[in-house]
């Protein structure tokens, strides 16, 4: 059976434009903050996993080549895995089953965009559609995410509010998070009423912004755990799944794709109440509102329930299940680095180094990563005690 | 630790433009086949791993819209962005985990969409190599010279590897260029890129394979003739071509030693039974020869001197043809393992080996100048 792994070390660029730095250079900067908090060297990497999202938005094709050196990969093994947004997860997810194999000890995954360097991300996830039978729409990111939206506020009878309440809780948090990119000091429902519409139900308020940045997780075996850190995340169980692609059969305002990740993630841990269990979830909040959607697929309550969960204040910080302490992806969004980071601050808080945005005592942790054509879910659960 | 298994494969044909089927058609058929011929069910498989490419299928996320038709909806599933092979790879180390039975692994690559001049372009930065108009030939055609120059390799060494992978590709049905060529017409083939001439350059593919790994339960359930993963090893060098050695590859030599490692090989020529290798460009499979450690290096043209990689030789190399008859990007790599599996379970007819086989080496390579490679070992 698998070996324990866990997280011995989190690297972080700022989410910002990083107009001074190459793809590289970025990336190395994530690397070398890695292995400076796990106090590992380069020689100590026995392999790497790249994951980078469409090379569009860059216009670099295998960027893995290009970066590799940056990293530490220099003559080791490094492949990449690319799973669009949610691809930071996917590759945190390959170094864990690299580890968990038995055939490599200290693996570092590393993810990140450079999402500047496009003159719209929006034109780059146009090409997401399929050439003959959607992409004539270009319909980006935002239009279809509010098929979405509107399809789970019908259903359920929520309305635009929820979705902007999640949005002022996210900006309050990412205050405490020196990485975020949208900082809105006294952010209040009213301002968010207030920006404009952009694609209904979303307004301004409601969507991520544009970052350059970069993600890093290193994750060693059991036996290597304890002479690298005192505070390792491990991780209980890592899952990826797949909704399908097809638009019109399916229920946009219901992830069972995610559901089935959650069910396989918990069965595996050994979760049977994800609510009571659970101190502390990041979830990819690409948009207002996915985050209620995404409470549901995640089980933290009942279809249908994710905007009244939100209304009662239990995903506040000061609530009895934070969700996006970090502030979320609705406060820095570069996609490759985004499910990366959303799993990274996940570790840190079992880790117990969150700093600013510590959830206190937390001890079971989940990250949520989500991509493609809205289709990919990636989920990965961390504890503080060893499994 | 419990044996990993090739339960089954297939591979589409490989043409050099498919016109009349779009890319999830041929993904579709591919993996139907696979399921019909193992007789293995979609429900029943636990988890899928695919590789493709955004630029060669000229969609952002390709694998969003080609999962669904390689059956992964609801399924945990994973893409790489490099060779089938290292999907294989990746898939090997998730079922030795001990979580899944099995993995299907997809790779598809409609390479004539993009063009690989384009594919390769694009794998140069912007700022250094990118303007330059390095491509597939034109860097081939620079680690070539070098290559000839450090070792004294003549062009008529490098021709006879397009004479002998051309002559087996001949007898292979699944392979695209079936026909074969003579040193002299290689020779007076005009050059592209000296010392590159056109008969020295792959074709361009489309296609797709795709392959059942399991674990020994579920493969012994499924076949009854397994090709066990014995080992698998990778590794990337240097990315800029004037940063590094063109006329050597050290993460080829890495990714082999590695291998090698994990089984106890000491020495891969005696101790191997034969080779499939992603040579690319003809003088490329002289140099993998000394890079996995066939022979010592600058050597290389020795083994197709005195027949030793032929078809009828003591260690064939590319019996299947190689990637000289059939290349397509992200494809290639996965198919050498295929062919090795045909070989090692004497399921290849026409190109079968006679000789005895237990033993056989895939590679798989990533990138301009042999930058990143893959060796896998597969035995019966």
């Amino acid at each position: 059976m698998a070996r324990k792994v866990a997280v011995v070390g989190i690297g972080m660029t700022e989410n910002k434009s990083h107009w001074d730095m190459s793809i590289p250079a970025l990336y190395r900067m994530g690397a070398s903050r890695a292995l400076e908090d796990s106090g590992l060297n380069v020689d100590d990497l026995d392999a790497v996993v790249f994951g980078h999202s469409p090379e569009y938005f860059e216009g670099i094709n295998h960027p893995e080549k290009w970066c590799g050196e940056a990293v530490g990969a220099y003559n080791k093994p490094l492949f990449r895995i690319h799973t669009g947004g949610s691809v930071g997860a996917s590759a945190a997810i390959g170094a864990y089953y690299m580890v968990a194999s038995g055939k490599y000890d200290v693996v570092l995954a590393i993810s990140g965009n450079k999402l500047n360097e496009t003159s719209s991300a929006q034109i780059g996830l146009s090409t997401v559609y399929d050439p003959i039978m959607g992409r004539q729409f270009a319909a980006g990111a935002p239009s279809a995410v509010a098929l979405q939206a509107n399809r789970y506020y019908s259903t359920h009878g929520y309305s635009d509010e929820h979705g902007l309440m999640v949005a002022v809780k996210n900006r309050l948090n990412a205050l405490n998070n020196p990485y975020a990119q949208l900082k809105l000091p006294g952010y209040t429902l009213e301002m968010a009423r207030n920006t404009p519409m952009l694609c209904y139900p979303l307004r301004m308020a409601d969507m991520c912004p544009t970052s350059d940045a970069v993600c890093c997780m290193i994750f060693a075996a059991e036996d290597r755990v304890e002479s690298i850190t005192d505070n390792p995340g491990w991780v209980l169980n890592a899952v990826s799944t797949n909704e399908g692609v097809d638009y019109v059969d399916r229920d946009w305002g219901k992830p069972i794709g995610l559901r089935l990740a959650a069910d396989k993630a918990y069965e595996r841990a050994g979760i049977k109440d994800p609510r009571q269990e659970l101190d502390v979830v990041e979830v990819y909040d690409a948009f207002s509102a996915q985050e209620l959607i995404w409470y549901e697929g995640l089980k933290l309550c009942d279809w249908g329930e994710g905007g009244s969960l939100m209304e009662s204040g239990a995903t506040e910080m000061t609530g009895d299940i934070p969700v996006n302490p970090s502030g979320g992806v609705l406060s820095a969004n570069s996609i490759g680095a985004a499910a990366m980071f959303r799993l990274a601050e996940a570790a840190l808080q079992v880790m117990g180094k969150a700093d600013q945005r510590q959830v206190e005592g937390a001890r079971l942790s989940l990250g949520h990563g989500w991509g493609g054509a809205i289709q990919f879910h990636t989920l990965m659960l961390f504890s503080k005690d060893k499994p | 630790m419990s044996r990993i298994g090739i339960a089954g494969w297939n591979q589409s044909s490989f043409q050099e433009r498919m016109e009349d089927v779009n890319r999830n058609e041929l993904i579709f058929t591919t993996v139907y086949e696979l399921l019909e011929k193992t007789g293995v069910d979609i429900e029943d498989i636990d988890s899928i791993v695919s590789a493709s490419c955004d630029t060669v299928d000229g969609i952002s996320i390709s694998s969003a819209y080609a999962d669904d038709a390689m059956g992964a909806f609801m399924k945990e599933e994973s893409k790489v962005e490099e060779d089938g092979a290292y999907a294989l790879m990746y898939a090997y180390h998730r079922l030795l985990m001990g979580q899944w039975r099995n993995c299907l692994i997809v790779a598809h690559g409609k390479s004539s969409d993009a063009g690989p001049a384009f594919y390769a372009n694009m794998m140069c930065d912007p700022f250094l190599l990118r303007p330059l108009g390095l491509e597939t030939i034109s860097s081939a055609a620079l680690q070539a010279a070098a290559y000839y120059h450090r070792y004294g390799v003549s062009e008529e060494d490098a021709a006879r590897v397009v004479v002998k992978n051309r002559a087996a590709g001949k007898r292979n049905p699944h392979t695209q260029v079936r026909s074969e060529v003579s040193l002299e017409e290689v020779l007076r083939s005009p050059y592209l890129a000296s010392p590159i001439k056109q008969l020295e350059v792959p074709p361009v593919s489309d296609g797709a394979v795709a392959v059942l790994l399991a674990t020994e339960d579920y493969a012994r359930q499924v076949t009854d003739s397994p090709v066990w993963v014995d080992g698998v090893g990778f590794c990337q060098d240097v990315y800029y071509p004037g940063h590094k050695e063109l006329s050597h590859s050290v993460s080829c030599q890495k990714a082999a030693r590695d291998a090698y490692r994990q089984v106890g090989i000491g020495d891969p020529l005696k101790e191997l039974d034969l080779a499939e290798v992603s040579e690319g460009f003809s003088f490329q499979e002289l140099l993998l020869y000394e890079n996995l450690g066939f022979c010592d290096q600058g050597k290389g043209a020795r083994l197709i001197q005195d027949g030793t990689t032929d078809f009828e030789g003591a260690f064939p190399v590319n019996p299947s043809g190689g990637t000289l008859c059939a290349n397509a990007t992200m494809v290639a790599g996965l198919a050498r393992i295929i062919e090795c599996c045909r070989q090692l379970t004497r399921s290849a007819g026409e190109n079968q080996v006679q000789k005895d086989l237990n033993r056989a080496l895939a590679h798989a390579s990533s990138g301009l100048f042999l930058q990143s490679n893959l060796v896998t070992i597969l035995s019966i």
